[in-house]
């Protein structure tokens, strides 16, 4: 039993058409918070005619040219580290699993923080990153590939492997690096998206991927009772797991390369829309997208004005908000299921 | 028409041979028993007869078409498996989970109608589970787990059904019980079942026909009471057994 749906009924109701309908309306509250908290103090009505309006004004430029395009960054983020964690549980087979589990996000840091390192920045930093992570991504899948058998034990040691090996090189760059360079260096690898590029590649993956893993939504339900049920009920489990594997691996890659590594979102807004809403993907894939998002734009809003003029990294912040939010739904459901 | 046929099939796990050669038939309305000591391969025969995992040698034949050219879904209309036992990640309710056996009958796109509720309410009605439709599958007892995947093996409602263990876990009302249903089913669809058991007496009393898994190279196929006697059952366990005359039949029981 979730907390807010009886997962034996059917899954497409009226109340779970009235459930997206409340989540939408959440997005745009937390991209309109998103878009008025900052160092300059904008009002929300101000937001909206900036929207529709453009007068001109400093703070419509604001709005339009700084805070509108890290909101949307910032949504995408969030709501690809989400879906990818919730690909990667499925697919590991494993709860803890999450985006960075199998070494994505460390290539990605070994190779934007060598770009920073050389003095490069801005577009060349998130090209690194992209760069690294889709090259760890085929060194795991390479690795945990040789000899035929794939299964998710393997892959999943591999990619922890894999992983430490990029955190020891991460450490080593980050000994040897001059020390004017090294906040910098640190708050991209805490996660921040003061980075963010063009949102429109995101905004590409981000969608192809909810729509891919939607399509194959009940064969993903299906791969949650084992490999072998999943199987004899008809599912080609070779062919979606290498889907899974790269879905998820292109979503972390770029989610990485636009604002570093970002913790915490993809291990814990699955699990959280797992007990609100139950484990059926057809449910979990677009709510997770919805939640992921809006967490990473409100804590992105609260990690600038928190302790402004100086700025947290945004992934102090989710975690921060995360936490009690997660532990208090357990709480919760942990009392309902107590007979 | 053959359901299920195997033609000079071998199987091997890592070099290790579980059977060499085996030609056997499953034609409509046949019961096979498949018998054999721990880890002798009956699990791995029943699996490559569903294709899960790969022969070494041979092929296994749905309905006259080899196994390999078929597609996933439209095996799983045919053919369905009862697993020994069941390990969910995310455990859903009771509903839920039966609901997967309608899978290969709905479109990709498709979510479940009313029509696909009434039918699991039915299988869950058939083992007597629906009072717990509700239910969370990680609170239920080892017996209500077999009796769920057998409800989601009806709703599945393939033609050839092949069962690893099917009365594991069940107490002795369930174990006819549903034994008895399944052959309901399965002579219904006009289908035919091929079980693993470990319980010779239950084997003699639902299968036509059975398979003794000596060891990995010896097997011996045929009628039940042609193949099953006191002194084949000794050679297949290597241990005593005794056997008794009951009015119809008779009972074996280790000694």
């Amino acid at each position: 039993m979730a907390l807010l749906r009886k997962t034996s009924a059917p899954l497409w109701t009226r109340q779970s058409f009235l459930i997206l309908i409340l989540l939408l309306a959440l997005c745009f509250l937390s991209m309109a918070f998103g878009i008025a908290t900052g160092s300059v103090d904008i009002s929300l009505r101000e937001v909206f005619t900036a929207m529709f309006n453009d007068d001109g004004t400093i703070s419509s430029s604001v709005i339009l040219e700084l805070r509108l395009p890290r909101v949307i960054s910032g949504f995408l983020v969030g709501g690809m580290l989400a879906l990818a964690g919730a690909l990667m549980q499925i697919l590991l087979r494993n709860p803890l699993a999450e985006p960075y589990v199998l070494g994505v996000s460390g290539g990605a840091s070994v190779f934007a923080l060598l770009a920073m390192i050389t003095g490069l920045s801005g577009y060349w930093v998130n090209l690194g990153a992209f760069t690294g992570a889709l090259l760890s991504m085929l060194l795991v899948f390479g690795l945990s590939h040789m000899g035929g058998s794939w299964s998710p034990m393997r892959v999943l040691l591999t990619g922890v492997v894999i992983a430490s090996g990029w955190g020891a090189l991460i450490n080593f760059l980050l000994a040897v690096s001059p020390s004017a360079r090294l906040q910098g260096m640190l708050f991209w690898l805490m996660g921040d998206l003061g980075y963010a590029g063009h949102p429109g590649f995101s905004a590409l993956v981000l969608l192809l991927a909810t729509c891919l893993a939607l399509f194959r939504a009940r064969d993903l339900n299906l791969l949650i009772h084992g490999d072998l049920q999943a199987a004899s009920l008809g599912v080609a489990v070779g062919r979606l797991r290498y889907i899974i594997y790269f879905l998820s691996s292109l979503l972390t890659a770029t989610a990485v390369m636009q604002a570093g590594g970002i913790g915490f979102i993809g291990l814990i807004i699955p699990h959280l829309v797992r007990l609100l809403f139950g484990s059926d993907h057809r449910m979990l894939i677009p709510v997770s997208v919805l939640l992921g998002g809006s967490l990473l734009v409100v804590s992105d809003g609260l990690a600038r004005i928190l302790i402004s003029p100086q700025q947290l990294p945004v992934g102090v912040l989710t975690a921060l908000l995360g936490v009690p939010l997660f532990l208090s739904l357990l709480h919760f459901s942990m009392r309902m299921q107590r007979p | 028409m053959k359901l299920l046929q195997t033609k000079s099939l071998d199987i091997s796990i890592g070099g290790w041979s579980v059977c060499r050669d085996l030609n056997f038939c499953l034609e409509p309305g046949q019961y096979w028993g498949i018998l054999g000591g721990n880890g002798i391969g009956k699990t791995t025969l029943l699996q490559t007869l569903a294709g899960l995992r790969p022969s070494a040698s041979g092929e296994v034949l749905i309905e006259g078409i080899p196994l390999c050219e078929i597609r996933r879904r439209d095996l799983a209309r045919k053919l369905g498996v009862l697993f020994q036992d069941s390990h969910d990640i995310f455990p859903g309710s009771v509903m839920e989970t039966v609901l997967i056996g309608r899978h290969p009958w709905l479109p990709v796109w498709a979510f479940e109608g009313r029509e696909d509720f009434a039918l699991a309410e039915a299988a869950l009605r058939d083992v007597a589970m629906d009072t717990m439709v509700h239910r969370q599958v990680n609170t239920l007892s080892g017996g209500e787990r077999r009796r769920l995947a057998l409800a989601t093996l009806l709703l599945q409602d393939p033609k050839i059904w092949l069962l690893d263990e099917p009365t594991n876990h069940l107490d002795m009302k369930h174990q006819i019980n549903l034994l008895q249903l399944i052959r309901t089913r399965v002579d219904a669809a006009r289908g035919g079942l091929v079980m693993v058991l470990h319980d010779v007496n239950l084997i003699t009393r639902f299968c036509s026909h059975v398979i003794l898994m000596q060891d990995h190279e010896t097997m011996q196929a045929g009628p039940v009471n042609q193949v099953v006697s006191q002194e084949t059952l000794e050679r297949l366990y290597r241990h005593p057994i005794r056997r008794v005359d009951v009015e119809g039949g008779c009972l074996y029981y280790p000694g």
